[in-house]
């Protein structure tokens, strides 16, 4: 009963909280029902006699320079920008952190080798890896999220290595273990639900990330190939025409600026409501 | 006197940096089944380590050697690998442990993590279990055991918490529990309350316990012998009637005078101990009390044994021993 009125005072308090809630709610579900949303087929409804027209009645966000409809392609567009933003974020959360976890909880030669896996890594310039990866693999949906998978594994190794050296010394571990629990036992009932607290809200911010990068990789024509769009790729395509028609390049930068932010302050919030680090544990 | 549990010898070095110090050094003694054995020390004495090594707890590679032998119902320890280990540990031996604030985990409801152990370790079925962990809440005094099996470890007071760590502790019944400090975490009117629990569960099912402690008032009036442990060795073993009314190894005399009494005046000043315990990474060679104690001689540069054989009560190390006669401490039981 108390903790529900503090939430929502929380709730009540925080409208950047809020307003980032309901325009990550909005994009989902514009993203998940697109199909059956009355928009135009972003790829190949082109509508010759409004080229490039800002935002109208009939197109809201206005049309791009072969007169496609920009907010069935933002929509369309969503739907790739959010799959590889999330199942790269969940592709990189899983790998590093089942590594991140076993190292901080076996150590020895073993972490050693992690750690040092993790350092040749992050040695590479994430973009120049992940431009590598897809352009080596080939741009399709797939490479491009596994691409930008492997340049998020240090980072989720580290954070849940750092949390799971925290955990694992903690009376209730060694607790565990003098119960004869075993290795399995201890890493996914003791160990997990504490450290996918810490884990879990950087995810949220990671997958922010993953968009801009996913936008960057989609800007230099390494991403999903036309004429199917995600963010980045509608930006590049508003860049030749940017000084006549600016919001082709610039609606979709807004809502990829948007979403970026609203994600991150999602992240922020979970993180200092999950925090519990301070509290008496 | 068939032993439960027979220590002979033991000594563990940990590793220290580069080097190794001498935590445990040739300790040696039984608990019987159905025991109470208090084991006092200050700070750094070794009680933890003693305790941890007991259940083969030590973090791997911190320990650098183990010497001597454990033997629990004739079984030797020292030698079992990690999996006969985890095999004994909750169902041979369990323990109890000195905060319940972290002894919990945050995240689990107390109710599932008694289930848990149920489950995987005694092979009952998830109702069985859950009704079972419900028992052991009960029997380990908590009250609305069935809603607060539901509850999460913050929600439930210090006192509380370490009821369901000893249930927890129950849950495999093991034959010897080792308490490791479990009230220094808790209110006074809380500690007895624990201690008495602790008590009555060994009474009523056979179980030997170990209670570790530096409250010397607490193991005086619920262990049946106590062990005084310093820089290492048992300094001082027997029971403890015999052992609070007439110390004899000088550390152990010294310890009782210093605790404060009921009918003392006010603004006394309280006896102490000069000097600090012996560093661990640097020990002297004989006595290591010789150096805060006020009845050396040259004898004491070499280690004085423990009087008497393994069939003796009352065991003590000391060259000079404080003469019987002089009653030290009143033990009200």
């Amino acid at each position: 009963m108390n903790e529900r009125s503090a939430k929502l005072r929380i709730l009540r308090c925080d409208a950047w909280l809020l307003l980032a809630l309901f325009w990550m709610t909005l994009l989902l579900s514009a993203a998940l029902l697109a199909q059956w949303l009355p928009l135009p087929d972003p790829a190949n409804d082109t509508d010759y006699t409004q080229l490039s027209i800002p935002p109208s009645l009939t197109h809201w966000l206005g049309t791009d320079d072969v007169g496609r409809d920009l907010l069935s392609r933002i929509i369309w567009g969503a739907r790739i920008s959010l799959t590889v933003g999330l199942s790269a974020t969940l592709i990189g959360l899983f790998v590093g952190g089942v590594l991140g976890l076993s190292s901080g909880y076996f150590r020895g030669y073993y972490e050693e080798a992690v750690l040092w896996l993790i350092d040749v890594i992050l040695s590479l310039p994430p973009l120049v890896a992940a431009m590598t990866i897809s352009a080596v693999l080939g741009p399709s949906l797939t490479n491009v999220t596994l691409a930008i998978a492997f340049i998020k594994i240090p980072a989720f190794a580290r954070v849940t290595r750092a949390a799971t050296l925290g955990y694992a010394n903690r009376e209730f571990v060694l607790a565990a273990h003098s119960l004869g629990a075993s290795h399995r036992d201890v890493l996914l009932r003791e160990l997990l639900p504490n450290v996918f607290l810490a884990v879990g809200t950087y995810g949220l911010t990671s997958v922010a990330i993953a968009i801009a990068t996913e936008g960057g990789l989609a800007f230099l024509g390494l991403s999903v190939p036309p004429p199917a769009a995600s963010w980045g790729a509608l930006i590049a395509q508003g860049r030749p025409v940017l000084a006549e028609a600016p919001h082709v390049a610039l609606v979709p930068a807004l809502v990829m600026f948007v979403t970026v932010l609203a994600l991150n302050v999602i992240g922020d919030a979970s993180r200092k409501r999950l925090d519990t680090r301070g509290a008496a544990l | 006197m068939s032993a439960l549990l027979q220590v002979r010898g033991l000594g563990v070095w940990l590793r220290n940096g580069d080097a190794a110090s001498h935590v445990i050094d040739d300790v040696s003694f039984d608990i019987a089944a159905g025991e109470m054995l208090g084991l006092v020390g200050e700070s750094g004495a070794g009680k933890t380590v003693l305790a941890r090594t007991l259940l083969g707890l030590c973090r791997p590679g911190s320990v650098e050697g183990v010497i001597g032998s454990i033997r629990f119902e004739g079984h030797e320890l020292t030698t079992l690998s990690e999996r006969e280990w985890r095999a004994l540990r909750g169902v041979s031996i369990a323990m109890v442990f000195q905060d319940p604030m972290t002894a919990l985990n945050p995240v689990l409801t107390v109710g599932e993590q008694i289930e848990h152990a149920l489950t995987r370790r005694r092979g009952l079925s998830r109702a069985e279990a859950r009704r079972r962990a419900v028992e052991l809440l009960e029997r380990v005094g908590m009250p609305d055991p069935t809603r607060r099996a539901r509850q999460y470890p913050v929600q439930l007071s210090g006192g509380l918490r370490q009821r369901v760590v000893i249930a927890l502790a129950l849950s495999c019944e093991p034959k010897l529990l080792i308490a490791d400090e479990p009230t220094t975490a808790l209110d006074v009117t809380v500690q007895a309350q624990v201690l008495d629990l602790l008590d009555h569960l060994r009474r009523e099912r056979g179980m030997a316990v170990m209670l570790i402690s530096h409250n010397l008032a607490v193991v005086a009036s619920h262990a049946d012998r106590v062990a005084v442990m310093y820089g290492g060795r048992v300094a001082e073993i027997g029971p403890s009637e015999a052992l609070f009314v007439t110390p004899r190894m000088r550390y152990t005399a010294a310890l009782l005078r210093a605790l404060p009494r009921l009918h003392d005046d006010r603004h006394v000043r309280l006896e102490s101990i000069a000097g600090r315990p012996p560093d661990l990474h640097n020990l002297p060679a004989g006595c290591r009390f010789a150096a805060r104690c006020p009845h050396t001689d040259a004898r004491c540069a070499i280690q004085p044994p423990l009087s008497g054989d393994l069939e003796t009560l009352h065991r003590f190390a000391c060259w000079h021993p404080a003469p019987v006669g002089e009653p030290t401490l009143v033990v009200s039981r």
